[in-house]
């Protein structure tokens, strides 16, 4: 428990560094390292339900996914600006540089191995946000998210367009 | 207003949108956008991640430009106006003047400023040191090493040194700095600590972008940036080589 609640903090923090790195807006830093925490929070719990490692990190990315999707529209702002960052801790940087010791230190199969896994993860995550980009296309285009959408706008015509 | 101008305008906002880290479909829908806007009744887009061709059909008239990408820089506020530009010149129409005033502008942004990127580069490192599994004490190291690796990166970015080669330097200096400060017997396990240090390297990222892209569809560009992360990584794993051959013996 303890270390699940170190992970998910620290996720926030270097999502948080990150948001700089990567020069977000200052008015995302706070929803993306929110995400951040999210992701690796969604990927401790798929981690309970189910064994496969991709299978946990293709669910993590996928409810990334739709917090990006959301927060995108809230923010008015590319997807990408949300999802880049806040996908990070899911990304494979230990698995990599392992994959990349075996190599340095000549251990073949090993280094085959954690290659697989590595890929498999990256993978795993690609598949999540396309998942989730997918579904919200076949969603924003039917006609009563139209509806909604512009009963929405309606509503917040008092707030001027940026 | 003169077609041809209007056609470069519109590249150039694709073209940095590109680079400051937009996918492909993303660029190549503004672009049409911005054209069809304007009244163009066929617009063909074809982008990769080096370069954007657009041919567009204005009065009968075809106007086509290349454009050449040659470097990239992640900077997600700047993709958010240039975003935000592009749906402003769908919606308004306005004339090349003022969406020329308005790229420049948006080009000429003040960055974050130095102190507050080290900052962020101490809180990263040092953050995902502790998140891969280093002690507390990792972290401190991790941060202090990932400040220092800023210094490197603008030391680098001034020279204008290759991709691979800037990533070999700097991976090198952060496993000799690591494998330092264990034996000094500050921080308990370099690996952590270089895993901390190599997250802000490692093209996990646009590994992850590049199987988006091709799965998407985005072949060509899918392909290009899975060689390019495949690069990279070659890149960071000669420095870490030649750091375990200096200091002798793999962490």
């Amino acid at each position: 428990m303890m270390n699940a609640l170190v992970g998910i903090l620290t996720a926030m923090l270097g999502t948080l560094g990150f948001s700089v790195v990567f020069r977000s807006k200052r008015e995302h830093i706070f929803a993306v390292s929110v995400g951040g925490a999210l992701s690796w929070a969604a990927y401790l719990a798929s981690a309970l339900l189910f064994e496969s490692e991709p299978t946990c990190y293709f669910i993590a990315s996928a409810v990334v996914g739709i917090y990006a999707e959301v927060f995108a529209r809230i923010l008015r702002t590319p997807t990408t600006n949300i999802f880049a960052v806040a996908v990070l801790p899911l990304i494979p940087g230990g698995a990599l540089y392992y994959t990349m010791r075996y190599a340095v230190i000549g251990e073949w199969d090993s280094f085959l191995s954690q290659g697989s896994v590595t890929l498999g993860i990256a993978i795993a995550i690609a598949l999540g946000i396309l998942t989730v980009s997918t579904l919200v296309t076949v969603v924003t285009s039917s006609r009563l998210y139209h509806r909604l959408s512009e009963k929405a706008r309606m509503l917040y015509r008092e707030h001027p367009d940026k | 207003m003169e077609y041809a101008r209007l056609l470069s305008d519109a590249i150039t906002i694709g073209e940095k949108m590109l680079c400051s880290g937009a996918e492909v479909s993303r660029v190549e829908d503004s672009i049409v956008r911005i054209c069809s806007a304007y009244g163009a009744s066929r617009v063909d887009v074809f982008t990769i991640t080096s370069s954007i061709v657009v041919s567009a059909d204005f009065d009968g008239k075809t106007y086509t430009q290349t454009r050449r990408i040659k470097s990239y820089r992640t900077d997600l506020d700047m993709l958010d106006r240039l975003n935000n530009l592009s749906r402003f010149i769908c919606a308004k129409k306005p004339d090349g003047e003022y969406v020329e005033k308005h790229i420049s502008e948006i080009l000429g942004k003040k960055d974050y400023s130095t102190p507050f990127q080290l900052f962020a580069h101490f809180l990263t490192s040092g953050a995902f040191t502790v998140f891969f599994g280093g002690s507390l004490f990792d972290g401190i190291v991790s941060a202090l090493i990932g400040a220092l690796l800023l210094l490197c990166v603008i030391f680098i970015d001034r020279k204008g040194i290759n991709k691979v080669f800037s990533n070999l330097f700097s991976s090198f200096v952060i496993t000799v700095l690591a494998t330092i400060f264990v034996k000094l017997g500050l921080g308990d396990s370099a690996d952590k600590i270089i895993i901390g240090n190599i997250m802000l390297l490692i093209p996990g990222l646009a590994l992850t972008n590049s199987l988006r892209d091709l799965i998407g569809g985005d072949i060509m560009s899918g392909v290009l940036r899975f060689l390019e992360a495949c690069l990279v990584a070659v890149g960071i794993a000669g420095g870490y080589f030649a750091a375990v051959f200096v200091m002798g013996g793999a962490v």
